[in-house]
């Protein structure tokens, strides 16, 4: 929460950690990100957690949304989203449960929104080599990274604007992208085709340079044969969203 | 066409409106899903029944054998079933996605709802609706002074004259050892 001390505004930050499986790292997480937000209310969203990622949340007194089923990253993103909209949160800031994005980057973003200068900011892991030196840049395997940077230029050639990271998790979003989202949320790897379909809608998208830090514990969701799948799936869906009418906001 | 083939034909037909009748009557199948099927069994049976209508529509459409435009039908038939069932569950998932956002949303509400109640008697330990300070310490034959083992918020409250409702398992835990004689006051005796 960020009450202007001069009695100005009141603004209202909400940030957002969709969770599957992280009892190793959430609680990590939680604490960092208290220690940078102090004054933002944390929101974990476990969905369908087998583990006791819930209880590691509730202890460290953060939020808790709890989903009775593993229904994917999408539907939890929406649900948090209808939280912050029934809550009347300003902002939300979204990032990994793993650690692995830096709450330093997610400040950057989050001024950049608060400031108006966009109404979705997102973290792009390959703008951060030529502003942070290159010790702290994305290493990732080669697929990977090529299939980021095809959907990068598929987002960029479908928006016509540069976009470099379209698959960021790290994003931070004002008021009208949170009331748009939350009515209609893609599912799954959502990301893609969110940011095309925000950037239909006529939101104004901004990128800046984010560094990834090594996970605090657990594993990635995504492996071998599950990300060929993914991968065409999340095209398919980019290309729908470029065609689809804008729902109305 | 031998008759053995057409009695096969309209048993077949018949017993497949026949399980699907049955299924809908014992409530196993929806009514609404039943009627593509009940339409494909009466198409089924109308057509053994009257075989010149196959003939007659393969000639229409332009297809060399009856049989042939029955198998193309068939598979179509098929496929149009599975894709109003893919339909059918992007509907169910929409729908479940929703009753479980919204039950997550709601257990949020009754956790903080809990807290909040949890919180309201932690911080009025002494609460207990109805019973008044007076009419706890007459019922549990506690004598008035042991009201300085209460906290002082609920002590000025008494002496307010406030109806001071009092939680009775805490001040009976407060109060156990000092129940009876004042044990500070010496007992003078004027022998």
């Amino acid at each position: 929460m960020w009450q202007d001390l001069a009695g100005g505004p009141r603004t209202t930050v909400l940030t957002i950690l969709p969770a599957y499986n992280e009892e190793e790292s959430i609680r990590h997480v939680i604490q960092d990100l208290s220690l940078y937000f102090p004054l933002t209310d944390i929101l974990v969203i476990d969905d369908g957690s087998s583990d006791a990622t819930s209880d590691e949340v509730l202890s460290t007194g953060a939020e808790l949304l709890r989903l009775p089923c593993n229904l994917g990253v999408g539907a939890a993103l929406q649900v948090a989203l209808k939280f912050a909209e029934e809550k009347g949160y300003d902002y939300t800031l979204r990032l990994d449960a793993d650690g692995q994005h830096d709450p330093e980057d997610a400040f950057r973003l989050l001024s950049a929104v608060m400031s108006g200068e966009a109404d979705a900011a997102i973290g792009s892991r390959f703008l951060a080599g030529r502003w942070l030196g290159k010790d702290r840049n994305y290493e990732a395997a080669l697929p990977r990274v090529l299939g980021i940077k095809l959907y990068a230029g598929l987002v960029s050639m479908l928006t016509g604007q540069r976009t470099t990271d379209p698959t960021s998790g790290l994003r931070c979003y004002n008021r009208r992208v949170i009331h748009y989202l939350a009515h209609y949320h893609p599912q799954d790897y959502p990301e893609v085709e969110s940011t095309v379909m925000l950037h239909r809608a006529g939101f104004r998208l901004l990128e800046l340079p984010a560094t990834i830090r090594p996970r605090f514990a657990g594993e990635s969701t995504i492996n071998s044969w599950k990300s060929v799948y993914y991968a065409f799936r999340v095209l398919l869906a980019a290309l729908i969203a470029a065609v689809r009418s804008p729902v109305g906001i | 066409v031998s008759l053995q083939t057409v009695v096969f034909g309209i048993v077949g037909a018949a017993l497949m409106l026949a399980v699907v009748f049955e299924l809908v009557r014992r409530r196993r199948l929806r009514i609404g899903y039943s009627l593509l099927w009940l339409l494909i069994g009466g198409v089924a049976l109308v057509l053994i029944l009257f075989r010149d209508i196959l003939g007659l529509l393969a000639q229409l459409i332009g297809v060399q054998s009856p049989t042939s435009l029955l198998f193309t039908a068939g598979i179509a038939c098929a496929f149009l079933i599975l894709l109003e069932h893919s339909l059918t569950l992007t509907i169910l998932w929409r729908q479940n996605k929703s009753l479980a956002q919204s039950q997550a949303l709601l257990e949020w509400q009754i956790r903080k709802l809990q807290d909040q109640l949890e919180a309201s008697q932690v911080g009025n330990p002494w609460l207990e609706p109805g019973v008044t300070a007076d009419e706890f310490l007459q019922r549990e034959g506690i004598p008035h002074w042991a009201l300085l083992a209460l906290p002082p918020d609920a002590l000025d409250s008494w002496h307010r004259g406030e109806e001071l409702a009092i939680k009775s398992e805490s001040l009976q835990l407060a109060t156990a050892p000092l129940k009876g004689p004042n044990p500070w006051l010496e007992e003078v005796s004027y022998d």
